[in-house]
């Protein structure tokens, strides 16, 4: 067992990328050239994926591109509902019966469904994680991706990511389809740093208590990535998710 | 880069098809006498065998935690204060112990609460609205069963999901072994819950993959899978002397076939780095594993490519076996239950049998057990599970 304190680590970010669709909600974010490329894949299963694998894959390939190298790592998804466009087809079938189901539908409504799609794209026979925490999402992701560089991978990618939920299920907000990726690598070098997140007491003032719903939870990210557009060197507490005991990490810019 | 130690399992809770706790699942398993029959949840419009939980052994969520009411929490509950197995009990003594902020949860699930959203839409089709008592968050989400029992429980660390389909439950072993081995937790409760659902019956149909009867795991006839649903829960600590005596989790790996999103690699690739991996974290070798629980569900495709995968990692004297036969596929839930099962052969030194086998497959090499062996030294198992995506998963356990 090794003392937690020998484990508190920083790691480099060595690529980042993301896609936000809108390109109104990109605009207003201070993002261009976010929308959605999904070069990677096939054609044929470029037709059949849903807004959720694009948006996760898009970013990805950013990163990866950003980075100058990645695409054969281990590869981290992060989502609150993921495949919820699919599942709503699924499901309104199922309160008609119209049956038989659709297959591809139904393999396309697994959490791990970008997962597949980008291991079978970039040939990466590395573990392919597919996880959801709500609202810790991010924070949590990127808790999972620290653990994975301290025991068993050099280098992973993380992405969270969540589209447009069916109007019935949330009447009242209007999520925007968007994804967010880091390549991370173990080794530090001249980049940008993450320490270890840690979850803390008292919760940011510039958030409201409870986030969740009223936004897409995985904008949770957006707050490093808009310190990461800035390139402003120094150390600073980035705040990773709402609520009463936020997630919160310390970032070093070079 | 560090590797994780062995932790030990310091309690675990199952519930399935063959009953509540850790010893009716031993019983079946000796027995090997199937448990499944046609659904009785909802109808299907086909023939079909799932090994079911009665709704007469749910218990219903305390009022204040009634938002979470899902098939799949109140599974879980019924495991985690299951009495004889003691889980909800060692759970308490590690938050006594490191404080409930040092005690995470990991779990694995496939279906979450998607029962529940099923009938939200037969409710929205009538009503032109969801029921009130539906939440997206506290039910449908990923990680609503987690967040249940973090409440329930009142565990304060880490809490999230792994839903990689069949595999989520052996990936939540993984993620809940590193949480300990980077000292971020002192304990996790770990292992998946899944429940029966449309969903997955006819969309298992629809790829042509339901058995018409019991399923035949690794038989030369079998001819697709049988559903069930259960929960296979485990608690894990950080290494002390005190657990010394304790079954120890000492290996896992992960890969991907990078091939297709429903057929496995056709010669077993990823599966065959997911069991070196495994193998080289527990620091043994390919000899040392007593018994393998294959994930053999029952499809010809997957268990031809499993067992070729299991002919490049093992020699034709490993003693191995498939238990779907029995809970049906459990689908997230089966890496926490099959988990479960190599922890009972540790325990009680005994390998199960492969029910409803009659003639094991003339192409398979490693020796399948069709019987339950008892009395017999077992010191490693391993436990396979492979998922949608391509997504694979080994798991090794040692007394």
């Amino acid at each position: 067992m090794t003392d937690t304190t020998t484990l508190s680590a920083p790691v480099a970010i060595l690529g980042s990328g993301l896609c936000i669709p809108d390109e109104d909600v990109a605009g207003e974010l201070g993002f261009a050239d976010a929308g959605v490329d999904t070069s990677v894949l096939a054609p044929m299963v470029r037709r059949r994926t849903s807004m959720a694998t694009r948006v996760a894959i898009t970013a990805l390939g950013r990163a990866c591109t950003a980075a100058g190298t990645g695409h054969k790592l281990p590869a981290i998804f992060v989502s609150s509902v993921g495949e919820m466009q699919v599942t709503d087809k699924l499901c309104r079938a199922i309160s008609q019966q119209d049956y038989p189901l659709s297959p591809t539908l139904f393999h396309n409504s697994v959490h791990n469904t970008a997962a597949g799609y980008w291991s079978m794209a970039t040939g990466s026979m590395a573990s392919m994680q597919a996880m959801g925490a709500l609202d810790d999402g991010f924070a949590l992701g990127l808790l999972e991706a620290w653990c994975q560089l301290q025991t068993v991978t050099k280098q992973v990618l993380l992405v969270v990511y969540d589209e447009v939920m069916p109007e019935q299920l949330l009447p009242d907000y209007a999520w925007k389809a968007c994804a967010f990726a880091l390549l991370l690598d173990r080794e530090t070098c001249d980049r940008p740093l993450l320490h270890r997140p840690i979850q803390t007491t008292g919760s940011d003032p510039a958030l409201p208590a409870t986030d969740f719903p009223a936004r897409n939870p995985a904008m949770a990210a957006l707050p490093l990535f808009q310190v990461l557009q800035q390139a402003s060197s120094g150390q600073q507490q980035i705040t990773l998710s709402a609520g009463t005991r936020p997630w919160r990490v310390d970032m070093v810019m070079p | 880069m560090t590797t994780p130690p062995p932790l030990p399992i310091t309690a675990c809770s199952v519930f399935s098809a063959c009953g509540l706790g850790t010893q009716s699942l031993y019983q079946a398993l000796l027995t090997g006498k199937h448990r499944l029959h046609p659904p009785r949840l909802f109808d299907v419009d086909f023939p079909a065998w799932c090994g079911e939980i009665s709704n007469d052994s749910l218990p219903e969520l305390t009022p204040s935690l009634q938002t979470f009411s899902t098939r799949n929490a109140r599974i879980a509950l019924a495991a985690i204060n299951n009495p004889s197995d003691g889980l909800r009990n060692a759970v308490e003594q590690a938050i006594e112990r490191y404080g409930a902020q040092r005690v995470g949860i990991v779990l694995g699930t496939s279906t979450s609460g998607i029962y529940e959203t099923e009938n939200a839409y037969a409710w929205l089709d009538e009503h032109g609205q969801v029921p009130a008592s539906f939440s997206l968050p506290d039910q449908h989400s990923w990680v609503a069963t987690a967040r249940f029992l973090q409440a329930e429980l009142g565990l304060e660390g880490p809490c999230y999901v792994i839903s990689t389909a069949c595999s989520s439950s052996s990936k939540s072993l993984a993620s809940a072994q590193r949480l300990i081995a980077t000292g971020v937790c002192d304990a996790v409760l770990t292992g998946g819950v899944d429940s029966l659902c449309r969903l997955t019956m006819y969309g298992f149909k629809s790829l042509d993959i339901m058995s018409e009867q019991p399923c035949t795991p690794l038989d030369k006839d079998r001819n697709g899978i049988s559903l069930g649903e259960g929960a296979g829960l485990l608690l894990l600590e950080k290494p002390h002397k005190r657990f010394s005596d304790c079954v120890h989790l000492l290996g896992c790996g992960e890969s991907s076939d990078a091939h297709h999103m429903t057929a496995p690699h056709p010669e077993g690739k990823g599966a065959v780095i997911a069991m070196h991996e495994a193998l080289a974290q527990a620091g043994i070798t390919a000899q040392d594993i007593d018994y393998v629980n294959l994930h053999a569900t029952g499809t010809v495709l997957n268990d031809s490519a499993e067992m070729l995968a299991m002919d490049q990692v093992f020699g034709p004297e490993l003693h191995c076996s498939g238990t779907k036969g029995l809970t049906g596929h459990t689908l997230g839930a089966a890496g926490g239950i099959e988990t479960i099962i190599t922890w009972l052969s540790l325990k009680h030194g005994f390998r199960p049998g492969t029910c409803n086998l009659k003639q094991v497959d003339a192409a398979f090499h490693c020796s399948v057990n069709r019987d339950s062996e008892t009395d017999i030294p077992v010191a490693f198992t391993m436990n396979n599970n492979f998922g949608f995506g391509g997504n694979n998963t080994s798991v090794i356990l040692g007394a």
